[in-house]
């Protein structure tokens, strides 16, 4: 006699007693500069999530962590754009995903203070109608018409005026180089003192009580750049000065009469001492 | 500790045929018609000395695994079992391994390593085994536990055993056999 066995509703798998994963998050800044370092950190969600695993841009890092700090060192052969930065966080029952913009500069800085000046949102109806385009570079152009309509803007009165902001590097834009260790890690790097010059460009209008306007709008930029967390909380950068306004003048900007202020931004950050871009975990 | 902790993978919800997909046999099952689905329900026909086999191949699982199955018969025959299979590993080769929880018609439970010359690792006993009764198997770490819930009852632990011959990921399986003597 044969053996006749029946069976039903199979049922396994993977077991585990882990807590799964229901989210995780990066968080840091969103601006990096060529051989700045720049941190991030990831909270996973719940933190009684156990065993897990977080792999930072594909590349396996950390193990079982709740909260995990990323280095990331752009090096020069990237190009000056977005570039996205992913992370898995994985345990046995569960995995989540996040990823994170960071737009890469020259200077960290430059980004950092486009985004204050693009950005004012204490301005009054009457000042944001005079200002305008907001660029993280100085700007060329080999005619001079095609300059001028790279801040030209239509006023309330349809006519065209020259408004807003360059964000450049001040002549001889080192103000301090030094040799440093950095505290934490003891890395030797290079400490800087980077200068910002922040242009902006306010069409006269004697009507209008235009330097009124533009001297408003200038003193709430500083003040934006004076309270803003990501120059001063020492996080990213090592320190940053008050911002100061060197100059406020009248300026042809072409044949076009203009207030010019000049803002003058120093932040003080570090660098890898030159070299290959170090790894993500070296 | 609760069990199971895992979903159903499979309820053989076909009126006839071959093992459903997801289904591969193993090494073990020579005969390849010994193993099909019958009413909605995984059908072993097993002549003395041979086995049927299968494994579920749709995915491996990472070392800490289980399995249960619901008996929709019992092993009516003298000297046969019925079987759960975890950590399998080359599961259509001779070199099959692994570790296999068998439950026996005449109530003996056990627990071995499968490899060349199967080794019994645990011998304990069930009070009852009837249809609509579940059977569980799980690894975790080195530590192997057989478990038996009545139709109408809960899961319970009946043997437990430690060996640490097979550590990694694998597959998991289902299995009859009719012992020769």
């Amino acid at each position: 006699m044969g053996l006749i066995n029946y069976f039903d509703n199979f049922g396994g798998g993977a077991y585990t007693s882990d807590v799964p994963i229901t989210g995780v998050a990066i968080s840091g800044p969103s601006n990096a500069g060529i051989n700045e370092p720049l941190s991030l950190s990831a909270t996973i969600a719940p933190t009684t999530a156990t065993n897990v695993t977080y792999a930072w841009e594909g590349s396996p890092l950390n193990d079982g962590e709740a909260d995990v700090i990323y280095e990331r060192v752009f090096g020069n052969e990237l190009a000056f754009d977005s570039q996205i930065i992913s992370l898995t966080a994985s345990n046995p029952v569960s995995s989540a995903s996040d990823t994170h913009t960071v737009a890469v500069w020259d200077y960290a800085a430059r980004g950092v203070i486009y985004d204050i000046i693009n950005g004012l949102s204490s301005l009054s109806n009457t000042e944001k109608a005079y200002t305008g385009p907001v660029y993280a570079y100085k700007r060329w152009t080999a005619l001079r018409p095609d300059f001028l309509t790279l801040f030209k803007t239509t006023d309330a009165a349809s006519e065209d005026t020259i408004r807003g902001f360059e964000i450049t590097l001040h002549n001889g834009n080192i103000a301090d180089e030094q040799i440093i260790f950095r505290e934490g890690d003891g890395r030797g790097g290079i400490q800087q003192t980077i200068l910002f010059n922040i242009y902006g460009y306010f069409t006269w209008n004697d009507s209008d009580k235009s330097e009124i306007i533009a001297s408003s709008i200038v003193n709430q930029a500083i003040y934006a750049l004076d309270r803003d967390d990501r120059l001063h909380d020492g996080q990213q950068f090592i320190s940053a000065a008050n911002a100061q306004l060197i100059a406020f003048e009248p300026w042809l900007f072409g044949s076009t009469l203009v207030h010019r202020a000049t803002i003058q931004q120093a932040v003080t950050t570090y660098f890898y001492n030159g070299g290959t871009p170090l790894t993500p975990d070296s | 500790m609760s069990f199971p902790e895992t979903n159903i993978l499979d309820t053989f919800s076909i009126d006839s045929g071959p093992p459903p997909t997801g289904w591969l046999f193993t090494y073990s099952d020579v005969v390849a018609t010994a193993t099909t689905v019958s009413g909605e329900l995984l059908m072993h026909i097993i002549a003395g000395g041979d086995t049927g086999s299968i494994y579920w191949s749709a995915e491996t699982f990472t070392a800490d695994q289980e399995c249960y199955i619901t008996l929709g018969s019992t092993p009516i025959v003298a000297d046969s079992y019925g079987a759960l299979m975890l950590r399998i590993t080359d599961p259509e080769d001779e070199t099959i391994d692994g570790y296999k929880a068998r439950f026996f018609n005449n109530l003996d439970v056990d627990i071995i390593r499968i490899s060349t010359g199967d080794t019994v690792l645990s011998g304990e006993s069930v009070s009852s085994l009837a249809t609509g009764d579940g059977i569980g198997f799980r690894v975790e770490g080195t530590t192997l536990t057989l478990f038996h819930k009545p139709a109408a009852g809960a899961w319970a632990q009946i043997a437990q055993t430690t060996d640490s011959s097979v550590s990694g990921a694998g597959y998991i399986g289902v299995e009859s056999q009719l012992v020769l003597e």
